[in-house]
């Protein structure tokens, strides 16, 4: 038996596939008993589960185990107040945010006034740089950045692969 | 005033109607500290007991069903009830759990078991058994079993049985939470599955 | 209010600021890209059905193999070399039902727009002197196609 069916007989079990599907897998289990005793052990298995799991009970008091807990979110709610430094007046700190900000902006403007003069023979807009900027149609979506590689990798996951039936094909191949 | 209710020190009784969290929450939404003490005092074994099925280490699953109640703290704005809040501060705990295996995973050379995890190793050639090694067990004695097999199987193996079986999270679900596709969602699954039976009826051997 | 010499220090950083800024912009005027686009599929397979397809060259299954969805085989199903002058727009077609647009934003950043039979997948913009851009999704019998675009060596 190959893994494709094995994992189709196991898909049965679970209540994962399609009406037809089901038909199609019930119809063979009535001929092929390599598979009907598969779809035993793996349905034995999964009823084994349906017993539920052992109780495990926190081993430590409801006071000590709260305590860290609430240690935990104070000192995180404590943070940013800590990063300021009190000694600083009104004035000091915000000259402290303002030079360097203003700096920061004065060459950010220059430095686009640079690319524009720089760009006057090409008519392309100003574009900026993405890393990696994604539109997709499917909500369910996700990128993935390999930093190290530079791999950008972004996965659709519509439609699902239980949702292939033998009249569809994929998105792409 | 505060919305703390007064329960037992254990949260409930197995029988009893699940606790109304809605209270709790908002009030602990609203800053109120004690209502979110109480919340973790309903539900703390249950976050830790999922963090311990995944860590099967105690001091690790401390750790992060702890982790999971500050987050949570920080994230209460974002639960707007769509699930019941123990199902949200589950989620939680699973994912600082996948975390912490990754982290471990990345830390360790890569094994045979490890690539074993997903073509089947020796559950590969295993021959299929129909007869039940649970059957006639006793309900406690099937749990015990069960949690010894689970002990016994490599990390990724045991997370798709904990989040399929007791979750009970779709495939597309799992393959989502663990950043995997639905074919090595379900290859995991099934040889997991078929580990666990090969375990089960070892344990009944011994038994007889 | 008097003139510090911490002041001056501002003014040269921001000088040498512009200085860089500049340069690096005129540096990414570069003009056409070279591009390379394969689409490929992804199984637990270890043969392909179809015997034109061939296996991924190591530097390719490697990039593959990091990828969080993993498969045991990637088989090239289709491999087209172009390129695009800066500003311009390319259309590519892999497959019967895969066709991808390729546009040079600035001579380094590339806009990918997939289109699958016909109906457009998604929009994705990479720098690709930092790597290569990598798109995937479901296909039949729990497989995977994957359209990866990279720069041409």
């Amino acid at each position: 038996m190959n893994t494709e069916l094995q994992l189709k007989l196991q898909s049965y079990v679970d209540g994962e596939l399609s009406a037809s599907e089901s038909r199609q897998i019930a119809d063979l289990l009535a001929r092929d008993a390599e598979a009907a005793a598969l779809v035993q052990q793996l349905q034995n298995t999964k009823s084994a589960f349906a017993n539920g799991e052992l109780e495990v009970k926190l081993p430590e008091s409801r006071e000590f185990y709260w305590s860290k807990i609430s240690r935990e979110i104070e000192r995180e709610n404590r943070q940013p107040v800590a990063a300021a430094e009190p000694s600083l007046s009104l004035w000091q700190s915000l000259q402290r945010l303002l030079i360097p900000a203003g700096a920061f902006a004065a060459l950010t403007l220059i430095g686009l006034v640079g690319l524009f003069a720089l760009r006057t023979t090409n008519q392309d807009s100003f574009s900026v740089h993405y890393e990696s900027d994604n539109a997709v149609a499917d909500a369910d979506a996700f990128t993935y950045n390999d930093e190290e590689n530079g791999t950008t990798f972004i996965w659709f996951s519509y439609p699902s692969e239980n949702e292939f039936t033998e009249s569809d094909d994929s998105l792409i191949l | 005033m505060s919305a703390v209710q007064k329960t037992s020190e254990s949260g409930l009784t197995p029988a009893a109607a699940p606790p109304n969290d809605s209270p709790l929450v908002k009030a602990a939404q609203g800053g109120d500290m004690r209502a979110f003490e109480e919340l973790v005092a309903r539900h703390r074994d249950k976050i830790y007991a999922r963090a311990f099925s995944m860590m099967r280490n105690e001091q690790d699953a401390i750790d992060l069903s702890q982790e999971a109640w500050v987050k949570a703290w920080q994230r209460l704005a974002q639960f707007q009830g769509d699930s019941s809040f123990a199902t949200w501060l589950t989620r939680i705990v699973i994912n600082l759990c996948l975390d912490q295996l990754r982290k471990h995973k990345r830390h360790r050379a890569e094994s045979i078991e490890e690539m074993d995890e997903e073509s089947g190793g020796v559950e590969r050639q295993m021959p299929v058994v129909t007869i039940n090694p649970t059957a006639g067990l006793e309900r406690g004695e099937l749990r015990q079993r069960i949690d010894r097999a689970l002990g016994q199987l490599s990390a990724s193996h045991r997370t798709v049985i904990v989040l399929h079986e007791f979750e009970e999270m779709e495939y597309k679900e799992i393959a989502k939470t663990m950043g995997c596709s639905i074919g090595t969602v379900m290859s995991r699954l099934f040889y997991a599955r078929r580990r666990m039976a090969s375990l089960l009826a070892d344990l009944k051997k011994a038994e007889s | 209010m008097k003139f510090q010499p911490k002041s001056w220090r501002w003014a040269a950083a921001v000088v040498c600021g512009v200085c860089l800024f500049s340069f690096a912009a005129s540096i990414t005027r570069a003009a056409e890209l070279k591009l390379e686009a394969v689409l490929i599929w992804g199984t637990n397979d270890t043969n392909s059905p179809d015997p034109n397809h061939k296996l991924v060259g190591p530097k390719l299954a490697k990039t593959l193999g990091d990828l969080p969805i993993k498969w045991k085989s990637y088989f090239v199903v289709e491999k087209k070399d172009f390129s695009v002058n800066q500003g311009a727009t390319e259309k590519v077609r892999l497959s019967k039902e895969c066709e991808i647009k390729v546009k040079n934003a600035d001579g380094a950043s590339v806009e990918l727009q997939l289109i699958g039979k016909g109906k457009p997948v998604g929009k994705m913009t990479k720098d690709v002197n930092k790597g290569c851009l990598v798109t995937g999704g479901n296909a039949e019998n729990f497989t995977s196609w994957f359209v990866v675009l990279r720069k041409k060596e």
